[in-house]
């Protein structure tokens, strides 16, 4: 798994919102959780599905007819390290809740 | 839209991405959400995914220029030289000299993208600038071909980018909100024909143009230090965006300047494979 170059507030809430899911998530529900246009959250997941934070894999789901939906779901190395990610960005976050849009340097 | 956008993937991706967008676009309703995000999340991501094949036919360009300088010109101060590459230590170039001395420079810090001419980024319009100048040049095609136009939501603009040597590199990938159109103009070729001459007003090159079908035609427009405004056009409707490949934000000269100056000794060696 490759480190996140930058980690940005877009990229913190997608990592959120697939942690606080737990399970397997299909992308447009992400899109809807981040409220991040999808023209946001599509490169963020292509980004973290490529550095092998993310694996990406076809619905199980025989009832519905047409096009398969996309679910993410975390790498085992994937996990912990979100946590990690959003634990820090928390972290860089001043008192006032001023929201840093980028830790540069990201998680590394 | 999608499938033209799809078509514009590499190979490897396109049935997979096609298969997503088109599951997104009929579960949209389901959550609430509009079938324009699904189609302008598509089009950024597509933009996304294209910006390294964009880079490729300059970078062989400058980088065959770069092999040829180190077989014809050599570098004087060196009296053995050569570019290595090795999983271990990435790309580097070993420097001997004379007495033995031997010195080893790691692309890996580059902090320009292996391929262009760093120059270019030093000479040509700031990260910021750019981003101004594609507004502009969107403006002045919107308020030409006077359609019915709706910005795409808003989201990241500035992107990092690759040095193509195993690092990060300074530069910056800028893509703008894309525009999309209501409507089509009803005189194609005269709304072309308008589109060329504002492109051509701020020095980027006439359209490439690819027919897709017999309904939609792609269109990319290179412009100086890598930049580019790309659109898709239908019978329906106009899309139209604004991006460069690796520009320099203005506060990052001094020290992008600094760390490129132990690299301006050496003839660039060949990108990675991306």
């Amino acid at each position: 798994m490759q480190p996140l170059q930058r980690v940005t507030a877009p990229t913190v809430e997608v990592l959120r919102a697939l942690l606080d899911a737990g399970d397997p998530v299909w992308g447009l529900r992400l899109v809807k959780a981040t409220g991040r246009p999808a023209g946001s959250v599509y490169p963020i997941l292509s980004r973290l599905e490529e550095s092998g934070w993310l694996v990406g894999h076809w619905e199980d789901d025989t009832t519905r007819d047409g096009p398969r939906r996309r679910l993410y779901r975390f790498t085992a190395d994937g996990a912990p390290a979100a946590r990690e990610v959003v634990a820090a960005f928390e972290a860089r976050r001043a008192p006032a809740g001023y929201w840093s849009p980028v830790i540069p340097g990201g998680a590394t | 839209m999608l499938r033209l956008i799809a078509a514009s993937l590499p190979a490897a991706r396109r049935a997979d991405r096609l298969e997503e967008w088109l599951a997104d676009l009929e579960g949209s309703r389901e959550l609430g959400l509009s079938r324009r995000t699904v189609v302008l999340g598509a089009l950024r991501l597509g933009l996304t995914e294209n910006r390294v094949a964009r880079l490729r036919p300059r970078t062989w360009l400058v980088g065959g220029a770069a092999a040829l300088g180190i077989i014809v010109l050599g570098v004087p101060t060196v009296a053995i030289g050569g570019t290595i590459v090795d999983s271990a230590r990435g790309v580097v170039t070993v420097e001997r000299s004379a007495d033995g001395t031997e010195q080893t420079v790691s692309w890996r810090d580059y902090p320009g993208v292996g391929g262009a001419d760093p120059a270019e980024a030093l000479t040509g319009p700031t990260a910021e600038e750019g981003v101004r100048l594609g507004e502009a040049i969107t403006a002045e095609i919107r308020a030409a071909l006077d359609l019915d136009w709706t910005e795409e939501d808003g989201g990241q603009v500035y992107f990092p980018a690759e040095n193509r040597y195993g690092g990060l590199s300074m530069l910056v990938t800028v893509n703008t909100p894309a525009w999309l159109s209501a409507t089509a103009p009803q005189d194609a070729e005269r709304a072309m024909d308008v589109v060329r001459g504002i492109l051509d007003s701020h020095g980027f090159t006439a359209p490439v143009l690819v027919h897709n079908d017999a309904k939609t035609t792609s269109g990319l427009a290179a412009g100086p230090a890598g930049q580019w405004v790309s659109f898709t056009w239908s019978s329906a409707s106009v899309v139209v965006s604004y991006g460069a490949n690796a520009l320099l934000p203005a506060a990052d000269r001094a020290e992008f300047e600094r760390r490129l100056a132990p690299f301006l000794t050496y003839a660039q060696p060949a990108p990675l494979a991306s």
